[in-house]
């Protein structure tokens, strides 16, 4: 084909292909390649964790990512969720806006991306990155969103028929001064809410809920932010039919103890972002 | 503080007002269409007619750039120090035109004298430049402007999803959003124009590249060709199916020329990305910065009565003051919780709008003679239970309606309430 990249391997493709599929391809204008991770699919096979929970991980010794909450144990490398969950993840731009900083050499403007991510199916994760490029700031904030991924946990409000469609009770979340409340809310209601926390909501998987939101709403950030702080907690809060006795089963490292021991060496150095 | 207006709002109703309709169901999702806020009315575009500061005579930028300088220096010895650097010249310009009129620009002005020139005279001159502070202020102004312009636009484009376009390379009708177009011409044709997040005015610039093409010439070293074939040829073997870096009529469609404007690209991408660095706090979440520095207009609250919008407080007051009607008293009175408060506004919200009255049920023609008839009649008061209490007000007869989100449980309230006072009784007997 006349359009084909020549022969040579110039026409290799740098950053890693996103869940649009669109965040690849080269940056022209020669400014160089940028920090690729090569094609696509070869991507994944070269991911090297550095972490223990990377590490069991990558060899398949955790089935679910459920796990890993179960267990609350922190996720340090967003490969750890594409892993499980990258496929259905999808990222939203919620906000681009220009900062500005004093430094000792002047005034610097840069651009901050304010991103959320989410499966509409129980997983949401918020991000926010500053860059003096556009596509580096909304890259940062997506894997800052993946570390951030909490799961979520839906219910019904009233009849158990069909699928968990709302919250499964009154939960709240704080960030500066906005306060959310969500309210579970009969099937077919929606969400009712302002514009940012729906787009949250809908990300996370819920279909009806009533809001009630306090403090300066105007603040977007922490409003965002308090929102999903009350997704959150749908996991936290104890509700009366999980007061069921549950055998208690041991923590991944312990269960995979030997196998780190042979197979993970803890790599010195902070990774570069 | 912001001042917050009461403004008014234009309900987005059905064309035909029918006071008649005792029908329950649904007339479509209703909307409140809100006035628009005050947005940019200048545009920072390609070609603007600036005007000079002293006489009338007009000059279109960016072309008539050095004729302008020249005229202000014979003409009015005057000197702007630093064009380059201001994001919009013609209204820099205006600006201080009119500024101006009321001072001389003696006092603002510093004077300077020019070299000696060829027949051993000095000019002297007034330079205008960013050592006068209001100078400077008006520089950051317009280029935090044009920035907000550029990101604004950037915004629109990335969420429009119906994008449709002809393909430049091929004979694919594309219709999407423009990122998955330029990713197209990435994989597919291997035209190179940096990543989708990066560019701004992305029809413009793809009609640029398509004139170019069509009129033979190439893309990075602006050779003319004879036909289409040796064209697509010279840019495939030559790898010039990219825009060249130096060619700055391209500069505009790159988000990274916005930001610090007469500063070179290249000079910001070598200054290092880690000074905003990241903040660990205290829940090990890692965060760049803080989040609160993201401010825009809370969602206005339309009253539930007529079509004044404000902030959810001022609507109570509102309500209370022009209406009789306090919201806040008769809901802890009657001890309702957040689903009956729901249930409440969307009922008397569907009344007013079909020009019921929400107490009494009576038809009114309009919505000046429902006022009317409900201040009349005293029936600024919450309706019966059993008119509102019914499973099909759960479902918000608005959209979008920021009522229902401002809504509190007076039952937790209470709950609060009698749990600080607790609080505040064990301290005491406590301190005793």
């Amino acid at each position: 084909m006349a359009d084909a990249a020549p022969a040579g391997g110039r026409g290799a493709f740098r950053g890693g292909f996103g869940s649009r599929g669109g965040r690849g391809g080269q940056r022209g204008r020669g400014r160089g390649r940028g920090r690729g991770r090569g094609r696509g699919k070869e991507a994944e096979k070269e991911w090297i964790p550095i972490t223990k929970l990377g590490r069991l991980v990558r060899d398949g010794k955790i089935r679910t990512l459920e796990e890993i909450y179960l267990f609350s144990l922190p996720i340090k490398e967003f490969e750890i969720i594409d892993f499980f969950i990258g496929s259905s993840l999808k990222d939203e731009v919620l906000k681009i806006m220009p900062v500005q900083k004093q430094t000792r050499a002047g005034q610097r403007t840069r651009f901050k991306a304010f991103v959320a991510i989410g499966d509409s199916n129980g997983h949401i994760g918020l991000g926010v990155k500053c860059s003096k490029e556009v596509a580096t700031a909304i890259r940062g904030a997506i894997i800052l969103a993946k570390l951030s991924v909490v799961p979520v946990r839906r219910g019904y409000w009233g009849n158990k028929i069909g699928k968990p469609h709302t919250v499964p009770c009154k939960v709240t979340g704080k960030c500066g001064s906005v306060q959310v409340r969500l309210i579970p809310a009969p099937r077919g209601t929606g969400i009712v809410s302002a514009p940012v926390p729906k787009k949250l909501l809908q990300m996370a998987g819920i279909e009806d809920c009533y809001t009630s939101a306090r403090g300066s709403t105007g603040t977007l950030g922490n409003f965002a932010k308090a929102t999903y702080a009350a997704i959150a907690k749908t996991y936290a809060y104890l509700t009366p039919d999980l007061w069921k006795e549950m055998p208690l089963t041991k923590a991944p490292y312990q269960e995979f103890a030997d196998f780190l021991a042979k197979n993970h060496r803890p790599v010195g150095g902070q990774r570069e972002s | 503080m912001r001042n917050v207006f009461f403004c008014e709002c234009l309900c987005a109703m059905n064309s035909d007002w029918n006071p008649d309709r005792k029908d329950m169901d649904a007339f479509g999702p209703l909307t409140f269409s809100h006035s628009s806020k005050n947005a940019f009315h200048r545009i920072f575009k390609d070609e603007k007619i600036a005007s000079c500061l002293f006489c009338t005579k007009t000059f279109v930028l960016p072309q008539d750039k050095t004729l302008f300088s020249t005229h202000l220096f014979r003409c009015h010895q005057f000197k702007i120090a630093d064009t380059e650097k201001i994001a919009s010249v013609s209204m820099y310009c205006e600006y201080w035109r009119s500024r101006f009129q009321t001072e001389p620009p003696e006092k603002i002005c510093s004077r300077m004298i020019s070299d000696t020139r060829d027949d051993g005279s000095r000019v002297s001159f007034l330079l205008l430049g960013d050592f006068v502070p209001e100078d400077k202020k008006l520089r950051e102004d317009l280029q935090n402007k044009q920035l907000r312009w550029a990101l604004r636009q950037q915004t629109i484009e990335r969420e429009d999803k119906s994008f449709s376009r002809g393909c430049l390379m091929c004979r694919l009708q594309f219709i999407g959003c423009r990122a998955d177009y330029l990713c197209h011409l990435s994989l597919l044709h291997n035209l190179q124009l940096g990543r989708p997040e990066n560019l701004v005015f992305v029809d413009e610039l793809l009609d640029l590249i398509e004139l170019k093409i069509r009129s033979l010439q190439c893309l990075f070293c602006s050779k003319i060709f004879k036909n289409q074939i040796v064209l697509k040829e010279h840019m495939r073997k030559k790898q010039h199916k990219k825009i060249n870096p130096k060619d700055t009529e391209f500069d505009k469609f790159y988000m990274i020329n916005y930001l610090e404007v007469g500063k070179d690209w290249r000079q910001i991408q070598n200054e290092p990305d880690d000074e905003l660095s990241n903040v660990e706090n205290s829940d090990g979440y890692v965060s760049d910065g803080d989040w609160s520095d993201w401010q825009e207009d809370e969602d206005p609250v339309v009253c539930l009565f007529c079509d004044i919008s404000s902030t959810f407080d001022n609507i109570l007051s509102h309500m209370n003051d022009a209406h009789g009607f306090d919201f806040t008293r008769i809901c802890v009175e009657t001890v309702m919780d957040f689903y009956q408060q729901v249930k409440v506004v969307n009922y008397v919200r569907r009344q007013v709008y079909t020009g019921h009255c929400p107490c009494c049920n009576e038809t009114l023609p309009n919505r000046e003679k429902l006022l009317e008839h409900m201040n009349v009649k005293n029936h600024f008061v919450m309706p019966q239970k059993q008119l509102w209490d019914h499973p099909e007000y759960f479902f918000p007869t608005y959209e979008n309606d920021s009522f229902l989100c401002h809504l509190n449980d007076c039952h937790d309230d209470i709950a609060e309430l009698h749990l600080t006072q607790q609080m505040k009784e064990k301290c005491q007997v406590g301190s005793c």
